[in-house]
């Protein structure tokens, strides 16, 4: 007799314990710890708190861990805690132009005030797997740097040739955790959704804007990666006190603009800002924003980068993880209705075909 | 008791009161998406976490909560879902459709006629009816504001002309009041007439999509037909195997490798209760002959 | 602040989180079950003259997210007691507010003053919480609609038949209009902008 779908206590214990034994792995081999993690494998812990939404490098270690590696899973796991914890209210924005910096480079200048600081970068490695990795070699201590560091965005600022930043906003911003995304979506709700997106995504598409869909002749203005500091008002004390210190990756891109009605010829600006070291995730997410600026800035939208609706709801990873996954889940009362309408379909459409003979 | 570690219900009190004030707001307005901020839940989008928050925003200790996917208790999506509710709230669960308060269903409606102050919760995947006819939510939000629902007869208009009836076989769509088109849920059609003038309350929570809506007790919901071409629904041309029942949603299972397929009722809660009850199919007496 | 702190506000519920639970689902199967009385037995201290039933609706419905308007009737205390269990930020202009708290209904601002919602977004209509002195089922002016089976006959003591007219002078709104909820004692009705009363 049919039994298909009884069992299902069972069938997820087993489940359960069969993703335990897998997660550890060979038993011989020594286990690894969540400190190991956020240590060594500091840009995956990276990545997970950026788009997990949630700065906390213990839990996000922690969390790779759990999921094996998965960043999606890790992802999804710190989110979920996430929606967890009481809200105490907002901090001040950060002020990246403080920036206690690691790396900051330009590339619309040969060199720039406060100069081009490589940092911890891969870009001029030769990607050659060693069989020790430099990390086990004894680290050189880094050369303190100058603080805080001008922007580039200001040398072509005082020409007028850049538009201007825009100011702090009075009004509210939207804040796309606790509140669904509505359209017209403005730029504060768009770089949220961006610097939650998946970096994947955000790559493909700023990739394409590069290629000719959606061209904004982008150069890379200025990359700083650093620290910032978090501040926090309490309406009790009325002043701002200094929550800590967090890693930041700020891209400003810099785009050509022929100019319009209102504006003269004028290089506009690409923004991404992400949790942590995370340049290529930075860097096409200021593609991105520049793009969905099309509209804005009186260009024609035809690319896929530029389709703001488009963008904004497949950007995000654990949205689109579930809904493709989804796909395992049973279906088989739709399943079923589609296979009566299609038999009805074909015997009405035999009875025809017998009927016209 | 729930595990004290969380929050009852899991989310914390300042959500639940958004997600309870948007779902007022739905029953007030029936079959219209209210926008909601719709939380990670720590299920992932699409098992269900639209019906989990609104579960979750309206279950208490006194609440007696059944869970289905395709019809059964006891698919994994069911029992996972289940066992969250039991681990994060500690209230009782229960198979039998007469003895829940809340029910939460992905994918069908139970053949039981559900009473006043039963609450339905239905998991929803993507919950704008006009969707695959206008991928746009700016422009869909519009049409709806406007009634301008002309599209969606076109659709099902040519539908017959070009393949004699319309192709939808589930998530049909309905007319909410007299007012919004609505999508059901992906429930079979034959689900569908039990929607109409219901006892029980019926909530849809689609997480991902971030839209709760509601259809109130006794309240008109009707499938956009043609008079030429009315609505029908699923018919199977015998009785369930196991309980004999002719006039319920059977799944087909595939027995064996020679195409030999048994039909049973999808709703195992009803199956079981007639086969207590003394009521017998033939067993499958009719697989020899599908062989 | 200060003065809060000066006389610390009547209690709220006993147990927030099962409190408000209770409260919701009888708030949520009046609005369901339009004219239908839902018994609210939730427990807290409001100040009078919030009732049990009002005042629960208050602790559960209302917070920083949500803009208030308050009767002018309402004295420091309640304000006091609403601002310091709720947080909800007063709103002044009736059209700009989320919910309304009224105990006065025969001087209340007239119902389509309140925030009616758009086409698009019709969820952004202003709810009424309306304290009276008595509810009845059974006897009063016919009510039908969603949520009705047939029709039922309720009784709202206390509103004026310009509300009423009023109210029905809305209709052409839809989906646009206003939801309201009457409290008297521990009880509750609901009235959903769907309903049809007969005037």
């Amino acid at each position: 007799m049919y039994v298909a779908t009884k069992g299902g206590e069972t069938a997820i214990a087993n489940a359960h314990a069969l993703m335990a034994e897998d997660r550890r792995g060979d038993p011989k081999v020594q286990e690894i710890g969540a400190e190991q993690i956020r240590e060594q494998l500091s840009l995956g812990v990276d990545r997970v708190m950026a788009e997990g939404s949630l700065y906390d490098p213990d839990l996000a270690a922690l969390a790779l861990k759990q999921a094996r590696g998965d960043q999606v899973e890790a992802i999804f796991l710190l989110r979920a805690y996430r929606t967890t914890l009481p809200r105490f209210g907002y901090s001040e924005p950060v002020d990246t132009a403080a920036m206690h910096v690691h790396r900051r480079i330009s590339a619309t200048f040969k060199d720039v005030p406060g100069g081009q600081i490589l940092g911890p970068t891969f870009d001029y490695t030769h990607r050659v797997i060693e069989p020790v990795t430099a990390a086990e070699e004894a680290p050189r201590s880094p050369e303190p740097l100058p603080y805080p560091l001008p922007r580039v965005a200001g040398v072509l600022g005082r020409e007028g040739l850049l538009e201007d930043t825009p100011t702090a906003c009075e009004e509210a911003i939207t804040d796309l955790t606790r509140e669904p995304l509505r359209f017209p979506a403005d730029r504060a709700a768009r770089l949220q959704v961006l610097a939650r997106g998946d970096e994947g995504f955000l790559l493909g598409m700023g990739y394409s804007t590069q290629r000719g869909y959606g061209r904004s002749h982008p150069f890379a203005g200025e990359i700083r990666m650093g620290d910032v500091a978090v501040e926090f008002v309490a309406p009790e004390l009325g002043f701002a006190i200094d929550l800590g210190d967090i890693t930041l990756t700020e891209c400003d891109m810099v785009n050509q603009f022929k100019g319009s009605k209102t504006e003269p010829p004028q290089f506009t600006r690409g923004y991404g800002l992400v949790f942590g070291f995370g340049e290529r995730k930075a860097m096409a997410m200021a593609l991105v924003d520049r793009a969905m600026r099309a509209e804005e800035l009186g260009e024609e939208v035809t690319a896929p980068a530029q389709d703001i609706e488009f963008v904004l709801y497949h950007a995000d990873n654990v949205e689109a993880s579930g809904f493709v996954q989804h796909l395992k889940l049973p279906h088989h009362v739709d399943f079923q209705s589609e296979l009566t309408l299609i038999r009805a379909m074909r015997t009405e459409q035999e009875a025809l075909k017998e009927a016209a003979e | 008791m729930n595990d004290a570690a969380y929050n009852f219900g899991y989310l914390d009190e300042q959500t639940k009161r958004m997600i309870r004030r948007s779902i007022l707001k739905a029953v007030a307005i029936p079959g219209y998406q209210v926008p909601f901020g719709s939380r990670e839940m720590p299920l992932p989008y699409g098992w269900g976490t639209g019906g989990i928050q609104v579960t979750a925003a309206i279950i208490g200790i006194g609440d007696v909560l059944k869970v289905i996917d395709q019809g059964a208790d006891d698919t994994t999506n069911a029992v996972s879902i289940r066992r969250f509710f039991s681990r994060m709230c500690g209230m009782a669960t229960t198979e039998k459709t007469a003895e829940a308060s809340i029910i939460q269903t992905r994918h069908r409606i139970p053949e039981r006629p559900l009473s006043e102050g039963q609450i339905l919760v239905y998991q929803v995947p993507i919950p704008e009816p006009l969707r695959w006819l206008e991928p746009r939510e700016s422009e869909t939000r519009k049409m709806h504001a406007l009634r301008e629902y002309g599209v969606m007869h076109v659709k099902l208009y040519e539908d017959i002309a070009t393949k004699g009836k319309v192709a939808t076989a589930y998530d049909y769509p309905v007319l909410v009041n007299g007012r919004y088109i609505m999508r059901p849920s992906p429930i079979p059609k034959f689900d569908t007439p039990k929607m109409h003038r219901n006892a029980a309350l019926q909530l849809f929570g689609a997480g991902r999509e971030k839209r709760i809506y509601a259809v109130p007790p006794h309240t008109d919901v009707v499938p956009l037909d043609f008079e030429d071409h009315p609505f029908a629904v699923e018919t199977w041309d015998r009785p369930c195997a196991l309980c004999g029942a002719g006039n319920t949603f059977l799944d087909e299972i595939v027995v064996n490798d020679r195409g030999g397929r048994l039909f049973v009722c999808s709703d195992t809660d009803y199956c079981n209760e007639r086969q207590e009850a003394g009521h017998r199919g033939d067993g499958g007496a009719g697989l020899e002959a599908a062989e | 602040m200060s003065a809060l702190q000066a006389r610390a506000p009547a209690p709220g519920f006993q147990a927030p989180v099962a409190d408000s639970q209770i409260a919701f689902r009888a708030l949520l199967g009046a609005l369901s079950s339009p004219g239908r009385m839902e018994a609210i037995s939730a427990s807290h201290e409001a100040p009078a003259p919030i009732g049990p039933a009002l005042g629960a609706a208050c602790l559960t419905l209302l917070d920083y997210d949500t803009p208030v308007w308050l009767d002018p009737v309402l004295g420091p205390e309640v304000i006091a007691w609403i601002a310091f269990h709720t947080g909800a930020p007063v709103a002044f202009a009736p059209e700009r507010s989320a919910f309304a708290v009224i105990l006065s209904p025969g001087s209340m601002p007239p119902i389509d003053s309140f925030a009616l919602g758009t086409d698009e977004a019709p969820e952004t209509g202003t709810t009424l919480l309306v304290q009276v002195p008595d509810l009845r089922e059974g006897r009063g002016l016919h009510w039908s609609g969603p949520g009705i089976a047939g029709r039922r006959a309720v009784g709202i003591e206390g509103m004026t038949p310009g509300f009423w007219a009023r109210r029905h002078g809305m209709g052409d709104l839809a989906p646009r209009g206003i939801d309201v909820f009457f409290f008297a004692g521990n009880r509750v009705v609901g009235l959903p902008r769907t309903t049809r009363v007969e005037v």
